[in-house]
């Protein structure tokens, strides 16, 4: 079963369309970059997967099943685009934030128990930290605010992790260090990871499979078919199909030129 | 201060100290979240609208906390609902309400013309005017207010610090923000018999700002609004009683001398 299917998407912000008839298949383990330009309906194609907006027409499945009838929301973990506006002065712990995560897939009143509190600390020993458990999270850098929002993403252990441009505010080194952390939990977690980026060499880099997205598909399939395919090449210019597939490769080369 | 100590013994002192700590707590619990939300003011349009529920109840003659309930809480939701029917923020809600409560208020109060005085205290609050029945009911829905807190607080907590990652919990946002309006319509209307409808906002608004200079925990800070809350209450009823100053209003100079303080121990 797949864990992301789109068919004949299609999503509409008031008259103009965002997402234009839309088929992508997102499997187990797989490790998506989803790239395109400003506007190219990146954001909206995840946020109708996971129910936060409607289509206009058209089919999405997350596990098989509609987003509005799907239960099961500690199968998935997500990083959103743009923090809480209250961020800076919001009175949270780093614990308390990241027990949010156990809050999914729990009925109400959804209280948290010893096991709850135990998946919190494992999540922050995982993601390098531990010793911030008790700061307030407006206190936090870019980066360690970034680590902590990633462990309350990741603190059920989620078969589909969405981050939605995780780097955008974080300077150069703290960028690596995150996708280095994210490669590293893919390679042991197998679980599938769908990341919305505009850095397309860094997502090159760690991704597996490539959606570039410009309303419509305008590829979708592994990095290999992606940097040996000829109309790529003349859609993208070898210049930019060289800069995503020489990462990929690890400065090997194997791309089309 | 024995004479402050000798008022205690009188059942309508007794009556406004534990009816107004009991509404401070649900104001000081419910506040947090207004104030993280940026629903503020709010309580002041809610307030302002109660003006209008006041009139009317003091016009045909009812009690108005029977009157005010319903029909402040149908306002809240009513707050909450015109923002996503027409285009505007909710700010904007928030004015139109009060405006229009403010309005009829004045216009009942004017066919009225007899209880104008009747109004005046509802205005400026009369907390040591609480009566028995008064009193119990308002223990009762403070209560049944802190009871629905802490049974919501997880959702409550998720949607106020952000409302799309709690969806993708599973959480519905509209259903916490429809009831954190109705128990915010229900404390207002609760509020205005200890501050009046000026203050009442205050009572909201104060201890969890003052709280939040304080601490670093989500719970933290909603323990100590309530805390803080409850000890204004105390702490300005004694003043009033001592200097012979408005309870309500030396209240709300409570709350912003504690503010004040807690400005400085951050400095």
């Amino acid at each position: 079963m797949n864990v992301i299917e789109t068919t004949d998407l299609s999503v509409a912000y008031g008259m103009g369309m965002a997402l234009d008839r839309v088929s992508w298949r997102a499997g187990p383990g797989e490790f998506w970059a989803i790239v395109g330009p400003n506007g190219s309906g990146k954001t909206t194609l995840v946020k109708t997967a996971m129910g936060l907006l409607q289509p206009r027409s058209g089919f999405v499945t997350l596990f098989g099943v509609e987003p509005r009838r799907f239960g099961a929301w500690q199968r998935v973990g997500y990083l959103p685009q743009f923090a809480s506006p209250a961020f800076p002065k919001f009175p949270a712990t780093v614990r308390e934030v990241v027990a949010l995560g156990r809050l999914a897939g729990k009925r109400f009143p959804r209280w948290l128990g010893a096991a709850d509190d135990e998946a919190v600390k494992s999540a922050l020993e995982r993601l390098g930290v531990a010793g911030l458990t008790d700061r307030r999270i407006g206190e936090l850098s870019g980066g360690q605010r970034q680590r902590v929002l990633l462990a309350r993403a990741l603190v059920n252990r989620p078969d589909l992790l969405i981050l939605d441009e995780p780097t955008l505010a974080l300077d150069p080194d703290s960028r690596e260090s995150f996708y280095a952390l994210l490669a590293e939990m893919h390679r042991q977690g197998g679980s599938t990871i769908v990341l919305i980026t505009h850095d397309s060499a860094t997502a090159g880099k760690h991704a597996s499979h490539l959606l570039y997205l410009d309303r419509s598909v305008l590829f979708s399939g592994t990095f290999q078919d992606f940097c040996h395919s000829p109309e790529m090449n003349r859609q993208f210019g070898s210049v930019a199909q060289h800069t995503i597939c020489h990462q990929h490769d690890g400065g090997g080369g194997s791309c089309a030129k | 201060m024995r004479e402050v100590m000798e008022f205690l013994q009188f059942a309508f002192v007794q009556r406004a100290l534990l009816s107004g700590v009991f509404i401070a707590v649900g104001c000081g619990l419910l506040g947090v979240f207004l104030v993280l939300r940026r629903h503020s003011m709010m309580g002041d349009g809610l307030a302002h609208f109660a003006f209008a529920t006041v009139g009317l109840a003091l016009l045909m003659g009812w009690a108005p906390l029977y009157v005010s309930i319903p029909l402040v809480a149908l306002a809240s939701l009513l707050i909450l609902h015109l923002p996503t029917r027409a285009t505007m923020y909710g700010d904007a809600a928030i004015g139109m309400v009060s405006a229009v409560g403010v309005a009829i208020g004045v216009l009942l109060s004017s066919l009225g013309g007899g209880f104008s005085v009747d109004l005046f205290s509802f205005l400026f609050g009369d907390i040591l005017a609480v009566g028995r029945m008064e009193a119990r009911l308002a223990l009762g829905l403070v209560v049944g207010v802190v009871v629905a807190i802490l049974l919501a607080y997880h959702e409550l907590f998720a949607v106020t610090f952000d409302d799309t990652s709690a969806r993708v919990s599973g959480i519905r946002p509209e259903r916490s923000s429809r009831l954190l309006a109705v128990l915010t319509a229900l404390m207002v209307v609760l509020g205005i018999r200890v501050v009046g409808m000026l203050l009442v906002s205050s009572l909201l608004i104060f201890p969890a700002v003052t709280a939040l200079q304080l601490c670093r925990s989500f719970k933290a800070v909603l323990v100590t609004s309530a805390m803080l809350a409850a000890l204004s209450v105390v702490t300005g009823i004694f003043i009033a009683l001592w200097l012979n100053t408005p309870a309500g209003a030396t209240i709300v100079l409570v709350n912003a001398a504690f503010f004040s303080a807690s400005l400085l121990r951050r400095t």
